[in-house]
């Protein structure tokens, strides 16, 4: 679910490149500020955590009578916090560079696709967690997860057909417009399903990784 | 390669990316092929990294007719091999010493080095723990992925405290002077190449 180089247009992907250009020196310097300007002790842990992300992200998994391969955006967003988007945005980097998945044009795109809902789903968690406590972790993981995918899919598919905006007629747009995005709801529940289960087999592991 | 080829190459990437007519879209391919020959990379690398991303174009046909499709699929095989030339014919840590001495963020040119250093190790671990499962008579799916990706989060974060402990011994997060920005005038001269190239392709979209 990244957009290749050369299919998105100028307008698209200059602001995209800008838009997470300056979120993320807002990001950083929001890192630099809370690691009271040494934020040396948080790379390695924020890198070997994005490592294990892409690494798993890019491992299919058997799921009769097909295989898939997790996004886990949500989980980044719960586990990473404020590392989150410097996070996907090097996953993201090492992904169009290793395998050429996703392009180094629509790299600014791409992040906010994964980044935004990853974002979005770690503050749900968070401040679920606060309101309701332990009862509802598996419960807001969960929610976590499935939104870190589906907010991912929703932008994916909204900036492809914003692209191709007067090549394709209105009505076979919002055809493909509904036909994808029913189609990812099992793989939502799934990711949903994954994340739960991997924050409540940390809390039992080592708890002090849940934020 | 050094830093004028690296931003000469940059500026190509972008200029081919907002490239719409196929003469204009055909020229950048015949200089992207042309690059690509050059650098040495072998060619099944190429054609490896143009597979994947050829997948959403293959769905396109059902959506655009082929006068719309051929520029988007020349358009992409440029960029993409123009990426590959820029990014594969030298070391990463080559790369984002240049990076960084345009003043790329060292906290993101940290975190890309070691998390490219570290995803060779983790993925050492994950088929010695897949394997560790398989052995027992266990399946590989979703029941027993949850476990593992866990047990991939906790590894990944001890092994974080050993790799930070070491690097704090050799002196990691002392305040250190960035190399100076120094072009040559072979570098300029690279630099003012490619831009001639991207203005001349530039000139000939405007006039076609």
């Amino acid at each position: 679910m990244h957009l290749p180089d050369g299919l998105v247009t100028p307008i698209l992907w200059i602001p995209g490149w800008g838009m997470t250009g300056l979120w993320l020196s807002v990001n950083l310097g929001q890192i630099q500020q809370t690691s009271h300007g040494d934020p040396s002790r948080g790379i390695p842990k924020a890198a070997l955590l994005t490592a294990a992300f892409f690494l798993a992200s890019s491992i299919h998994v058997p799921v009769p009578p097909a295989s898939v391969h997790l996004v886990l955006n949500g989980l980044m967003g719960v586990i990473l916090g404020i590392w989150t988007l410097p996070a996907i945005w090097v996953g993201l980097l090492l992904q169009a560079i290793t395998f050429g998945h996703g392009g180094l044009t629509t790299l600014g795109l791409n992040t906010l696709i994964m980044g935004i809902p990853a974002v979005l789903a770690g503050w749900v968690f968070r401040q679920g967690r606060r309101l309701g406590g332990e009862r509802w972790l598996a419960g807001l993981a969960f929610t976590a997860g499935a939104m870190g995918l589906g907010g991912a899919v929703l932008l994916f598919w909204g900036i492809v057909l914003l692209s191709l905006l007067g090549t394709v007629n209105a009505g076979s747009e919002r055809l493909a417009l509904q036909g994808l995005v029913l189609a990812h709801l099992p793989l939502m529940v799934l990711e949903g399903l994954v994340t739960a289960g991997v924050v409540m087999f940390l809390r039992q592991v080592r708890p002090g990784l849940i934020p | 390669m050094n830093q004028g080829t690296l931003l000469g190459l940059g500026i190509l990437i972008l200029v081919g990316a907002t490239l719409h007519h196929w003469q204009t879209l055909s020229l950048l391919f015949g200089i992207s092929l042309g690059l690509y020959s050059r650098s040495g990379l072998p060619w099944a690398l190429l054609f490896r990294r143009w597979r994947y991303p050829l997948i959403p174009l293959a769905v396109l046909p059902f959506l655009l007719p082929w006068e719309s499709l051929l520029p988007i699929a020349a358009r992409f095989l440029s960029v993409v091999t123009l990426a590959l030339v820029a990014l594969e014919s030298q070391p990463l840590p080559v790369t984002l010493g240049i990076l960084r001495r345009w003043g790329f963020s060292g906290i993101l040119a940290d975190m890309l080095l070691l998390t490219y250093r570290y995803l060779f190790v983790l993925h050492q671990d994950w088929q010695q723990m897949q394997r560790a499962i398989l052995l027992r008579g266990g399946r590989f799916a979703i029941p027993t992925f949850i476990p593992l990706m866990g047990s991939l989060v906790v590894r990944s974060v001890e092994q974080s405290e050993r790799v930070y402990a070491a690097m704090r011994l050799r002196g990691y997060g002392q305040p250190m002077g960035r190399d100076p920005q120094v072009w040559t005038g072979r570098e300029c001269l690279v630099l003012g190449r490619w831009l001639a190239v991207g203005l001349g392709l530039w000139t000939l979209e405007g006039w076609i």
